[in-house]
């Protein structure tokens, strides 16, 4: 039965598809072309912007490569643009980062949306495009920003809404997420920034601890050996 | 003296008055006791049963159902993959409809019959969403969902041979028995059939039920489209499954491709013949289970839903009083 497993993700996922043997291709066709529409479907209503500004062409040219090299690992629906986006990000990053960076923005803002109740729905996206400004009535889209710009986006009353912070916020944030405290990763900050002001970083995380952005958890927001997520 | 025993016979007819009276009250009170603590040990199966005809919960929809005033879905049902772990806008209508309606969970990527090992920890997951969902039973597809490492989110028909058998009903039991609830296995539409094939397709699907000790989802517009696509009598198909077990009911639409191949769309009104193979197949049931109307694709507004559900449950009404 693996065998038949595999023979069959040829037949559906390969481009060029390899045919069971005795079994006529119209038939075999049907299993094809029904899991490719409800693949490209959930991802293109879930990704518009990026299908929009890529093309239909490109955009299924992706898509079917993505299907042969990887394909969905997750079982839950909303995640298959989740997956793809993250296979952008890796493989058309050094063709086109714009549209790499658009797809992991929308991704990102599914996973806000979706985020359990239990948990923050806080996602941190860095981009060197301002993709947080395209909609599909642009004309042009942005050119690429010198340095980068980081976007929290969160799920506040049911809607998906982002936020542009600064980079050491950012960056703390990230130290912060890997479980350090705070007196740890301002420490570790103040390695790479020798005027770094501990006071102001923390002004802005107790910011968006209040905005229900992070939470904080064992002490004062205020108190260095705090731990936040 | 004459008074004196009349007023003891007043007295005397008083207290045994007073004494029915008491053990009258005693034993309301004693069968309130009685029936308290016998509702207490029925297990939310009899509370929250789902019974009539119910609706596939779909996003494009769900928020105008869970809010309207009159109804006839009588259950709802929802796909685990949707909603397990998620939070939000998803979150809050399942809540709604839990509080509205018995919910029922058929799920989408089992896997039933796969090669890949059973996912432990999404099983784990899944049991304390059932649990929380306070359903019954739970359901899923005999099919393939994943192939060699991808999940295809598609419903891919089995190998008609003793070997699926077994390897179906090994998983069946051993997801029965972790999830700690009745499974029932749905049949699938197919459009081939697959390498190896060596039994009929109803004579597979009893022998799963059989095997794995578990209930049938009936799809009854699964039987019609596999009936024109592979050329078999319906009803003979159906005269072949142990009825007895069936738990479920998923009746939809189709999608006529060619004169001998159909595509279980989901997106489209039921057609006749699969009103008529549902009515034949209540007919041979001791009772009617609970039956969904499923629509995923081309869905319409609600009004029109729901005057489907009206048909539906007339069908099954006359249907019922015939037999």
């Amino acid at each position: 039965m693996q065998e038949l497993e595999q023979a069959l993700r040829d037949l559906v996922f390969k481009r060029d598809p390899a045919w069971l043997v005795g079994i006529a291709k119209e038939r075999q066709l049907v299993y094809r072309r029904l899991i490719h529409n409800n693949l490209y479907d959930v991802i293109i209503s879930l990704l518009p912007l990026t299908y929009h500004f890529a093309g239909a062409e490109k955009f299924r040219q992706w898509i079917a490569t993505w299907l042969e090299e990887q394909g969905p690992k997750q079982r839950m629906y909303w995640m298959i643009p989740v997956e793809f986006a993250a296979w952008l990000m890796e493989n058309i990053v050094s063709e086109n980062l714009l549209l790499a960076e658009l797809a992991h923005f929308e991704a990102m803002q599914q996973c806000a949306e979706n985020a359990p109740n239990t948990h923050l729905s806080c996602k941190l996206g860095i981009y060197y495009h301002s993709v947080h400004l395209i909609s599909d009535e642009n004309s042009t889209l942005p050119l690429k920003l010198e340095r980068p710009i980081f976007l929290l986006i969160y799920r506040a009353d049911e809607t998906v809404r982002w936020l542009e912070i600064e980079p050491q916020v950012a960056q703390l944030l990230a130290k912060l997420a890997e479980g350090a405290s705070l007196k740890e990763s301002l420490d570790s900050l103040s390695e790479l920034y020798a005027d770094l002001d501990r006071a102001y970083l923390t002004a802005q995380l107790a910011g968006l601890s209040h905005r229900g952005l992070v939470s904080i958890s064992e002490t004062h927001p205020r108190d260095e050996s705090a731990v936040y997520s | 003296m004459k008074a004196n025993a009349d007023l003891n016979a007043v007295a005397k007819r008083d207290a045994k008055r007073a004494n029915a009276a008491a053990r009258r009250k005693d034993l309301v009170a004693a069968t309130k006791t009685r029936v308290k603590a016998l509702a207490a040990k029925i297990p939310a199966m009899a509370k929250n049963r789902p019974s009539g005809v119910g609706i596939g919960l779909r996003l494009q929809f769900a928020e105008e159902l869970v809010s309207t005033k009159a109804t006839n879905a009588s259950f709802v049902e929802i796909a685990p993959e949707n909603y397990l772990g998620v939070g939000g806008y998803r979150a809050r209508l399942l809540a709604m409809a839990k509080e509205r309606w018995p919910v029922v969970c058929h799920g989408l990527c089992g896997d039933l019959a796969g090669a890949a090992p059973l996912d432990q920890e999404y099983l784990t997951e899944l049991k304390q969403f059932l649990r929380d969902a306070d359903v019954h039973w739970y359901s899923d597809h005999l099919c393939y969902t994943h192939l060699a490492g991808v999940e295809t989110h598609d419903l891919i028909a089995l190998p008609l041979h003793e070997g699926a058998v077994r390897r179906a009903a090994k998983r069946i039991r051993e997801v029965q028995s972790f999830l700690e609830l009745p499974m029932a296995i749905e049949n699938v539409s197919a459009y081939m059939r697959m390498p190896g094939s060596e039994m009929r397709e109803e004579d597979f699907v009893a022998a799963v039920v059989r095997e794995a000790d578990c209930h049938l989802l009936l799809d009854i517009n699964n039987v019609y489209v596999n009936s024109i696509n592979f050329g078999f009598d319906a009803k003979s198909y159906v005269d072949a499954l142990p009825l007895e077990r069936v738990l479920q009911i998923h009746i939809a639409g189709h999608h006529r491709e060619s004169e001998d191949l159909l595509i279980d769309t989901h997106g489209a009104s039921i057609a006749d013949p699969v009103y008529d193979l549902l009515c034949y197949t209540l007919r041979k049931m001791a009772a009617v289970p609970p039956i969904l109307l499923e629509r995923d694709s081309n869905i319409p507004p609600l009004i029109e839903i729901e005057q489907e559900l009206e048909t539906l449950r007339i069908c099954v009404e006359q249907c019922h009083a015939r037999a």
